[in-house]
């Protein structure tokens, strides 16, 4: 079961409730290990590395021959990047068991799924607070005093779960900063100084002053977020964010996979960034002005029609804010040139409205209508508000612990409470079947619309003696470009490659070997034209090859020309 | 008793015995001829021989292997007498990070063979020995080098790794390299014969191609020659029309490391990701584990240059002064002891640079770090300025013999027609002749020497304590760093680079009340820390040739024992003990 039945939640448990996400994992994984036993012919499973820990990342491969699986163009789902989206794991399983359940899908392409990414983050000894959800297992000494991870995290008051405190009116070394919101006082801001608010709490992490530096949980357990350790907009510095790009095992895996496999032409990563729901900017560039921030202008109706469509399938209609610096799925799309869609697959649900106030009929109307009252002062941060209300209203307070109080060993009185971790990144478990299916229903969605190569409009025409022309025309009639636009800018994707076999000192116009970097979408062709010295009987082949779907070969005998019936991969 | 200060006495009453008997002269346990380069086995053999010949300075590590499977080694230089090399700054030393700059390999050589030669001999570099852990790679690039010496190529080709790369997208790796068509052994340059050539050949000296003038004659036609540059030497090998696009390799690992690291569509050569050569991946996971080095040098060739970072113009703000002035009082010697060698910025005065390796040390590392230039053409006529193409002639005529180049050969070209093939061969420019080598060589090892006696060097320069009450002692503690180099850069300080400097007071029966540093030494106030007073964590460090006070409230009785340990990374760490006495 993925959740800790609501009821116990309410009463206050003895749990910790990512434990009970982390079997989760442990499930989908074993549950994704039974399907693929089950479709020996159509799926595979192996390991692309391992993590921290020594735990495999796998990797199921899913394609109608699965032998032939390497020479189709292919398209990759990655999940389970981050502890606190446990349930992206499962989605992603779940999306395997859809994927093949559709045949036509699987002749033409092949799936590689990575469901569990960072399989570290789902380790059980690891009680998650926000802070360090994300991190694998790699001991990082976050506050430079020569010993290692020996300040985390604890649930110290026994609810169940790390949460936040809150201390009322500290001392002069440790100044407040925030205070309760006066329009959702579970919440906290900072002071609004136009409305004369003064700041009284401070906050920590929960946890103690395990190694009396005065700092509270500041060397949490692990590591280094996977999904800040990739090279584009690497956040040089920042100690979860490794000491160099692809410092740590998981990185490094899934990078050298996706080297090695460069027939993927379109991926999907499920985890905290989103831009599907909201198309990125795709006006802002890094320091260089070379690079986009996340996604080039030629680009952008790429990813806003992709986009339309993620909300068409899933429903998602709204998405949290994350900076993708040095995210894997930044990396795909700005150095590999690849179509990477990035999702956080559900987004926060409208609260139900408040009951309204039962009416008595026996009371006139009019005249015990009450006072409209002063409407309420909107919170500070209403993202979280609106949390809180879906918490109280439709999932029986579920989502945030009540502020407790609580007696710190050194910090005195404070009171502990707040988001649990995970509440605002995991549907409720009865949600995944359908967003599974809005996965995979993507994923085909990707397949219908890749790009389609063919060799067209060939002649050859005697011009003079001894002389032919010839023409040829390579045309894209599938929706997505070859090449995206950050793809041009890079030259890593694959290009298109045209060749003739006559040999170059009897080519007198056009080129023996032309490298194009590809073809837009929906139409985008390109025409060439030879002169060459040729006799009537002598074969020459023209090929045009992209590598993902293979070489269109036409065979030309004097005038005769004969198109290809079929691509060779 | 200071170990150290023990150590500089026994030195004093050596002196004067081991410079009557040097004068210069310091035969080597192992005979190495200077004035000539060696292929890569021969530097491998000559590694051994002097490792085999000074024990008990030298160790030699296989680092890793290269991409063709050849061994990267670090030459180790310490004395063990005087404590692991690990416990001492260290300096790092390497070249030959492009395959052609071939140089840079013998003047690492030559650094390690002179420290050996010298010590015991020369006290100035003896004490420099026994004080510091050198840290030498002859050659970060040997496949680059082995390439260079082994096969055809020219004073600037063979400077990428070996690992095959397909550089024109056409599916097959390393297809259409240059190729030795008039069989000198090298790549030289082709002139393609040409009715409205830019270029004539030099009436008085043949040999020499001039651009003729784009200026309209007097009578309205234009002056024309009779060749136009074709490039370097080859042919159109793969039949795509082009010649040359895909040779050997097709990166430049000097791109490759995590400092400022773009990707190709930024900085050509930079691979796929930082470290993803074998070369750079095994180099920086060894200088990763050895967080003393606090000094460093890379040498490449040409153009006499001594170059620090940054390399990109947006990192300018990243050396702030204090570094700077570090970077500017190291490199200004550098100057002076290297005639020709300016002292420069790379992205200001080079170029730009993402993913380079003195930029990483520097600017990921928190590492004083030099890439210095070998030989400059200034060097020929040795008056300052360039020769002009007529005085480079004379030059390798009357100096040279003309061994550096290769007469102008008419051929016939698949591609062009009738072309001329010469000019200079590999051993052309670039590097030094070798009679002029070991100048070259000694002077850099000299510079570094410089520098590495740079490295911070401690000592307690005051130790002061005060009864306050009866139990109560107050004691400054004032630390020297008698060099110029910091113990943390201000990069390192504003990063948080590695591990911030200690200043630890302990004893059995005392208890540290209160620490912290004295923003003004002469001043009656300090800012004591809120927590582990007995531990003091000195993120800035001590800066180069200044003083930092620190002022601990102890209390204990009198006659109690304290030890005062002053730990960092970058510098041997000094500790004193004494005990509480109102006397000093």
């Amino acid at each position: 079961m993925f959740w800790i039945p609501l009821t116990i939640l309410t009463l206050g448990l003895f749990t910790d409730p990512s434990v009970a996400e982390n079997t989760s994992v442990r499930d989908a994984m074993v549950q994704v290990n039974t399907i693929v036993q089950n479709n020996p012919a159509r799926a595979s499973i192996a390991t692309i590395g391992k993590s921290w820990t020594g735990q495999p990342i796998e990797l199921i491969t899913l394609s109608e021959n699965i032998v032939d699986a390497e020479k189709k163009p292919a398209i990759l789902l990655v999940s389970g990047l981050d502890g606190s989206r446990p349930s992206s794991v499962a989605i992603s399983v779940a999306a395997i068991k859809k994927l093949l359940e559709m045949p036509e899908i699987l002749k033409k392409n092949t799936f590689y799924v990575i469901p569990c990414a960072n399989p570290d983050v789902f380790l059980d000894t690891f009680m998650k607070s926000d802070g360090r959800a994300n991190r694998n297992a790699r001991p990082v000494d976050e506050d430079r005093d020569g010993r290692i991870d020996e300040d985390p995290a604890q649930d110290i008051n026994a609810d169940g779960a790390i949460t936040m405190m809150r201390r009322l009116n500290p001392p002069a070394n440790d100044p407040p900063t925030h205070l309760a919101d006066p329009g959702e006082p579970r919440l906290l801001r900072t002071p609004d100084t136009t409305k004369d608010q003064r700041a009284i709490y401070t906050l920590y992490t929960e946890g103690l002053d395990s190694d009396h530096d005065g700092l509270i949980a500041e060397d949490d357990i692990g590591g280094v977020d996977i999904d800040r350790n990739f090279p584009h907009l690497w956040p040089e510095f920042n100690p979860s964010a490794g000491q160099f790009q692809l410092s740590e095992p998981e990185s490094q895996s899934l990078v050298k996979f996706v080297l090695e496999h460069p027939r993927i032409i379109g991926a999907l990563v499920i985890g905290r960034w989103d831009n599907l729901v909201k198309t990125p900017d795709s006006k802002a560039r890094d320091v260089t002005g070379k690079t986009p921030i996340a996604l080039d202008s030629g680009d952008a109706a790429t990813w806003e029609e992709m986009g339309r469509k993620w909300r068409e399938l899933s429903g998602q209609a709204r998405s949290t804010e994350c900076d993708p610096s040095g995210s894997f799925a930044l990396w795909l799309y700005a150095h590999r040139g690849i179509p990477t869609f990035a999702t956080q697959v559900w987004g926060r649900p409208d609260p139900s409205p408040v009951p309204a106030a039962p009416v008595d009929p026996a009371a006139p109307a009019v005249a015990t209508a009450p006072a409209t009252p002063a409407p309420p002062e909107k919170p500070a941060d209403e993202e979280a508000a609106g949390w809180l209300a879906w918490s109280d209203r439709d999932q029986a307070g579920r989502g945030f612990l009540p502020w407790t109080p609580f007696n710190h060993p050194t910090l005195g009185p404070v009171e502990i409470g707040g988001f649990l971790t995970g509440f605002r990144s995991n549907p409720p478990p009865s949600e995944i079947p359908k967003i599974a299916d809005a996965v995979a229903a993507f994923l085909s969605e990707l397949a219908k619309r890749q790009p389609k190569i063919s060799l067209c409009n060939l002649t050859s025409k005697l011009t003079a003696p001894g002389i032919y022309e010839i023409e040829a025309e390579i045309v894209n009639d599938g929706w997505l470009p070859t090449v995206t636009e950050m793809g041009r800018i890079n030259h890593k994707p694959f290009p298109i490659i045209v060749r003739i076999s006559t040999p170059k000192y009897r080519i007198l116009s056009g080129q023996r070997m032309t490298i194009i970097d590809g073809l837009t979408g929906a139409g985008g062709r390109k025409s060439f034209r030879w002169l060459v010295e040729s006799s009537s009987s002598e074969p020459i082949i023209l090929e045009a090859t992209w590598k993902p779907s293979g070489t269109y070969r036409a065979s030309i005998t004097g005038e005769k020309v004969t198109l290809p019936s079929e691509v060779i991969p | 008793m200071n170990f150290k200060r023990l150590f500089s006495t026994l030195l004093i009453i050596m002196i004067p015995v081991a410079s009557a008997s040097a004068q210069q002269q310091l035969p080597g346990k192992v005979l190495i001829a200077w004035n000539r380069f060696y292929d890569y086995p021969d530097v491998l053999k000559m590694a051994n021989d002097l490792v085999t010949a000074y024990p008990n300075l030298l160790s030699l590590q296989e680092i890793g292997r290269t991409s063709q499977n050849r061994p990267l080694i670090v030459i180790i230089l310490n004395n063990p007498a005087t404590g692991a090399d690990t416990s001492k700054p260290a300096m790092w030393i390497d070249g030959n990070i492009h395959g052609n700059e071939i140089q840079a390999t013998e003047t690492v050589m030559y650094s390690v063979d002179y420290l050996c030669r010298a010590y015991g001999k020369v006290p100035a570099l003896t004490e420099l020995v026994d004080r510091c852990a050198f840290y030498f790679l002859p050659a970060v690039n040997p496949d680059g080098r082995a390439n260079w010496f082994n096969q055809q190529n020219s004073p600037h080709s063979s400077r990428t790794g070996m690992q095959p790369t397909d550089d024109d997208r056409d599916g097959v790796c390393d297809e259409d390299g240059p190729d030795d068509l008039d069989g000198d052994g090298s790549i030289g340059q082709m002139w393609r014969k040409d009715p409205h050539g830019s270029h004539r050949r030099n009436a008085r000296d043949p040999r020499i191609l001039e651009r003729v003038s784009t200026e309209l004659r007097p009578d309205g036609t234009m002056e024309y020659g009779a060749w136009s540059m074709a490039g370097s030497e080859g042919i159109d090998n793969d039949g795509d029309g082009r010649v040359n696009e895909d040779g050997p390799g097709g990166y430049d690992m000097n791109r490759n490391w995590a400092a400022d690291w773009q990707p190709e569509h930024v900085q050509g050569g930079a691979g796929d990701f930082p470290f993803c050569f074998p070369e750079t991946k095994a180099i920086s996971q060894w200088i990763l584990k050895h967080p003393n080095i606090a000094a460093g040098q890379s040498y490449h060739n040409a153009g006499g240059m001594i170059l620090r970072g940054p390399g990109a113009n947006y990192l300018e703000g990243e050396y702030v002064g204090a570094d700077r002035a570090t970077y500017d009082s190291i490199a200004n010697v550098g100057a002076e002891m290297l005639p020709f060698y300016r002292s420069m910025v790379i992205y200001q005065d080079l170029y730009t640079v993402h993913g380079g390796f003195v930029n990483w040390l520097a600017e990921s590392l928190g590492v004083i770090t030099f890439t210095n230039e070998l030989w400059s053409d200034k060097r020929i006529l040795q008056n300052g300025s360039d020769p002009s193409p007529e005085q480079m002639t004379h030059w390798r005529d009357r100096l040279l013999f003309g061994q550096t180049t290769t007469d102008w050969k008419e051929m016939q070209h698949p591609e062009y027609g009738t072309v001329l093939i010469g000019g200079g061969n590999k051993w052309s420019s670039r590097i030094p002749p070798p009679f002029m080598l070991e100048e070259e060589a000694h002077r850099n090892f000299a510079f570094t020497a410089f520098h590495a006696e740079q490295m911070p060097l401690l000592r307690f320069q005051s130790i002061l304590i005060k009864q306050m009450s009866d139990g109560l002692w107050m004691i400054t503690i004032e630390i020297a760093n008698d060099r110029r180099i910091p113990t943390r850069t201000v990069r390192a300080e504003k990063k948080h680079i590695g591990m911030p400097d200690r200043l630890t007071v302990d004893g059995a029966n005392i208890t540290v009340v209160s620490a912290g540093p004295m923003p003004q030494r002469l001043g009656t106030t300090f800012e004591p820390v809120r927590f582990n007073p007995q531990e003091l964590a000195v993120e800035g460090g001590i800066t180069g040739l200044s003083t930092e006070t620190f002022r601990f409230i102890v209390q204990g009785k009198a006659g109690a024992a304290v030890r005062v340990k002053y730990s960092g990374e970058k510098f041997r760490d000094i500790e004193e003990s004494f005990t509480l006495s109102a006397k000093p």
